[in-house]
């Protein structure tokens, strides 16, 4: 009997958590939680702390979180007013303006996201489309038009979002400005080309450094050779002179002169191992030749 | 009366099988998976009341049997030659004694196949659903009405297991379980079915209520989870009867769980378990009083558990890094809401709660790329790899090139082009949170709002400037311009955080471009190395050009010296002989001849040839030498001449 009782009265306890979770509701800083009576939206709460209710199905509260969230949007293609294609990705602020105009058209966060893309996507491509290439990258930062853009989708958008779901829009920006692929590809080209141009101006350069250096080498180097030969010349050239000038003397006698020639000719040709076949007659040979004429002679 | 309970079974075993047929209907309706997933437990009690409905029917014709036999052995004794014979072959007795020798054992398998099978199915048919479910209420009504149904008969078969157990208590000796008992294991089996109805019911109803379909879904899994665990229990519970030395009939009925019975009949549980004890200990230990004192104990001490459990979210540890906002139903509590790392006491909750923040921790915001884990990375970051698993390429503006003369075409077609290029930029951007309320309730996802805010200062930063300031000694001062920018973004945005640093590192050409920028230096390289070459040339060709010039210059002057000195020591042997020959002619110029006639032909080889006016010929043969010479070693080599 008594575990009955413990029993029952711990069922009751139960019994009564479960009503009193039923009959509360806590609304935390940063939350609005729209009270719906029978389905009929009656109030929303934003102060934070604990409220009473009906249990279901009589009331049934809906939280929402009513702090800034941030939609990012999708990295989207556009085209410029010049005609360049640009990819182009947004985010938006934005938060909870009228819990019950929200509850009642939109009701989750999820579906708030689509639509607010879905409106934020038609304006950005308007926008986008008045601005030029240049106003989006330009070395000249007076030239960009980032903040005008971002003022102009929030001005566009501001409107419809609050009127058509509730929200209020806090803030606008443009995330990433981006290329599509395809005109990536010509981009790299380009840098590529950039850059290649500038290695081969460098090779060249380095090559007609090179053959001009060389060539003034060789220009020297001639230079050099011909002075000296020219000195060289002149040198051999006195010194035939001073030897033409003695040579005079030989004329006091140019017979002798000649004889003492062909004798020193004649020393320096007869080398060894030469064969000479001389006549009996000559001198002084011709001994030979007498010595038995003396005999005879006799 | 035997024959009511084999009827009873076979009503709720009819009973079962209508469950089950209406659960699939309303599954078809209402897309619910909790009750897809009642429908092994419902066949399983289908079956099991036919087995137990054809056990009984079994043992009651062999009771019947076994009686006429007696009864006819009582009026005629002796009637046969052969008395004391084995029993008719086809009798009842034998089928009940093949039923439960044969039949029986395999039940438990064929149990654990089909609930281990039908828990597969299950678990892949509600994986792979899409669709939610819908009507609810509805299918919690019909849920709530079977089950209750299905509860009275358990609980009129548990009843009727029970009779042959007192009948027996009230006359024989062992308690033995009659056949009778084979009825508990049907009534366990819509026991369960039952309780997995109204839990079905109770999630059906949250799924309606909160509007969020994995109420049912989570239901569902765990209602797979506990016919898996059964049939699980019924392979367990056949290999430890078999190995059981303890009943003699081990396969009393086809259907035991004791997780069964922990839903079904948990006073019986509590019995078996007692007995159990008993049995382990070998004397009466559940009527001693401790264990009367911990069974009474048992509950208050659960509650009492929980209550603790409960009591201890009055504690708050905070970490080192961490720091708390102290909040009262919800809204933060005034002047003491700032609480420091440490532990704090609070109320508990619902009351009261604590948002954690690691406010003094540093935090880290990736721009522009994605890390990965730091093991991959390579050791060497050059710009043709890539340093993170995906980085993203922002547009730099690109001054016009230095117009090359010849280059106006290219110009032209420039400005048709696209007038920019494109970088990779890993940027961190290290922050702390230095003002905790607007942190929280400020800003849903902080991190998120503050990539959105460094994102979008990077873009415009780098639409401003050349690919070359991003590149070289600028990359400091842009370091700093953007720091600033994202910091009063954040300011505007009610962040609430401190930007400590915004580091530019990994700054660098696309990876596809990025050995375009490599090939210039190693052109640069390439132009050094053309101009060391062509000087090495010069430095080769220029000093021997002037060694000889030099040497030709010296060659001319030893020549002219020598020409000057010889032509002068000529002259002088010139007058000198031209003294002598004036003095006597004829004898000066016969002595200097022979004189070297003499020196001259001492080497030569003579021939002195008479020569007289004849007509003679003379042959010589100068191939053959004259004599030989051991030193004869061919024509002697040129020599130098006197000079």
């Amino acid at each position: 009997m008594k575990k009955n009782i413990t029993l029952i009265i711990f069922g009751v306890v139960i019994a009564a958590l479960f009503v009193l979770l039923q009959m509360v509701f806590i609304v935390r800083q940063g939350e609005v939680a729209v009270v719906t009576m029978l389905g009929k939206p009656v109030r929303a709460v934003t102060d934070a702390g604990l409220y009473a209710r009906w249990p279901w199905p009589v009331q049934r509260v809906y939280p929402f979180d009513n702090r800034v969230r941030t939609l990012e949007g999708s990295f989207e293609e556009t085209q410029t007013a010049d005609g360049k294609n640009v990819l182009v990705s947004v985010y938006a602020g934005w938060r909870i303006a009228e819990p019950v105009k929200f509850l009642e058209r939109v009701g989750t966060t999820e579906r708030a996201e689509q639509n607010l893309d879905g409106l934020i996507r038609t304006y950005k491509n308007a926008s986008v489309g008045q601005l030029k290439f240049g106003q989006l990258v330009n070395t000249e930062a007076a030239q960009l038009k980032y903040d005008e853009l971002e003022q102009q989708l929030l001005a566009a958008v501001q409107a419809p979002a609050k009127e058509r779901y509730g929200i209020e829009l806090g803030f606008v920006g443009v995330r990433r400005v981006g290329l599509p692929e395809s005109v990536t590809a010509s981009v790299f080209e380009r840098m590529r080309a950039e850059r290649q141009e500038l290695a081969d101006r460098y090779k060249s350069e380095g090559q007609g450094e090179a053959i001009k250096i060389r060539a003034q080498a060789d220009s020297e180097r001639d230079q050099l050779l011909a002075k000296a030969e020219a000195e060289a010349r002149k040198l051999r050239a006195e010194g035939d002179a001073a030897a033409a000038q003695h040579y005079q003397v030989f004329a006091k006698n140019p017979e002798l002169a000649t004889f003492l020639r062909k004798l020193e000719v004649m020393q320096e040709t007869l080398k060894e191992k030469s064969t000479v076949v001389l006549s009996s007659d000559t001198e002084p040979f011709d001994l030979l030749k007498g010595k038995t004429r003396g005999e005879e002679k006799k | 009366m035997t024959q009511n309970r084999e009827r009873m079974a076979m009503f709720a075993a009819g009973l079962s099988a209508l469950v089950a047929l209406i659960d699939f209907l309303l599954f078809r309706k209402t897309g619910l998976f909790s009750v897809l997933a009642l429908e092994p437990l419902c066949a399983l009690a289908a079956i099991t009341c036919v087995i137990a409905c054809a056990r009984l029917r079994l043992a009651r014709i062999a009771e019947d049997e076994r009686r006429d036999e007696a009864l006819a052995r009582k009026e005629r004794p002796d009637a046969t030659l052969f008395a004391g014979g084995e029993s008719e072959p086809f009798s009842a007795a034998r089928s009940l004694e093949q039923f439960e020798k044969w039949i029986l054992p395999a039940v438990p398998v064929l149990f654990a196949l089909g609930l281990g099978i039908a828990a597969a199915w299950l678990y892949r048919d509600i994986s792979r659903a899409v669709a939610g479910p819908h009507d609810h209420l509805l299918a919690a009504a019909f849920l709530s009405g079977q089950s209750f149904f299905l509860f009275l008969l358990g609980r009129l078969l548990f009843g009727l297991s029970r009779e042959d157990a007192a009948a027996a208590l009230r006359g024989a000796a062992a308690p033995l379980p009659g056949p009778a008992a084979a009825l508990r294991g049907p009534g366990t089996a819509l026991g369960v079915t039952c309780f997995a109805g109204l839990v079905a019911a109770v999630a059906a109803v949250a799924s309606h209520v909160g509007d969020d379909p994995r109420f049912d879904r989570f239901t569902a899994f765990a209602l797979t989870a506990v016919v898996g665990v059964l049939a699980l229990e019924q392979v367990l519970r056949f290999v430890i009867a078999l190995y059981s030395p303890r009943h003699r009939r081990p396969f009393l009925t086809a259907y035991e769980s004791r997780l069964g019975q922990l839903v079904a009949d948990p006073t019986a549980l509590a019995r078996n378990f007692a007995s159990a004890v008993d049995y382990q200990f070998g004397f009466n230990v559940s009527g001693s009083w401790f264990y009367r004192l911990l069974r009474n104990a048992l509950a208050p001490l659960l509650i009492f558990q929980l209550l603790v459990l409960w009591l201890m979210s009055c504690l708050v540890f905070l970490g080192p890094e961490e720091e708390g906002v102290l909040e009262h139903f919800g809204r933060p509590v005034e002047n003491r809401w700032r609480l420091e790392s440490g532990v704090h006491a609070k109320l508990p909750w619902p009351f009261e709660t604590v948002q954690r923040v690691e406010a003094r921790r540093v935090l880290v915001t990736h721009v522009g790329y994605e890390t990965d884990d730091e093991t991959n990375r390579p050791s060497v970051l050059t710009w043709t790899v890539p340093h993170y698993k995906k980085e993203d390429m922002y547009l730099v503006a690109s001054r016009a090139p230095q117009a090359l003369p010849g280059a106006e075409s290219a110009d032209r077609n420039a400005a048709d082009a696209v007038a920019a290029s494109l970088v990779s930029v890993n940027i961190p951007v290290e922050y702390r949170i230095t003002n905790l309320l607007a942190h929280v309730y400020g800003v849903q996802q902080p991190e998120r709002v503050l990539q959105a805010l460094a994102n979008r200062a990077l873009t415009r930063t780098a639409a401003q400037h050349d690919l070359a300031d991003f590149l070289g000694p600028r990359r400091a001062e842009i370091g700093r311009a953007l720091q600033t920018r994202i910091q009063s973004d954040a300011n505007a945005a009610g962040l609430g955080i401190e930007i400590l640093f915004v580091g530019m590192q990994g700054v660098h050409p696309p990876t596809q471009v990025a050995d375009a920028y490599e090939s210039v230096v190693g052109a640069l390289e390439q132009k050094e190395a053309a101009i060391l070459t062509a000087r090495a040339y010069t430095n080769q060709v220029l000093p021997v050009a002037r060694a000889n010039a030099e040497k030709a210059l010296r060659d001319a002057e030893a020549y002219r010296y020598r020409r000057t000195e010889l032509a002068a020591a000529e002259v002088t042997q010139f007058e000198k002989r031209l003294q002598a020959y004036e003095t006597s002619p004829q004898v000066f110029q016969t002595s200097l001849y022979l004189s070297t006639l003499r020196d001259a032909l001492a080497g030569a080889r003579k021939y002195i040839v008479d020569a007289p006016a004849s007509k003679q010929v003379l042959l010589f043969n100068f191939e053959e030498k004259a004599y030989q010479d051991l030193l004869d070693l061919g024509s002697p080599p040129a020599t130098e001449k006197p000079k």
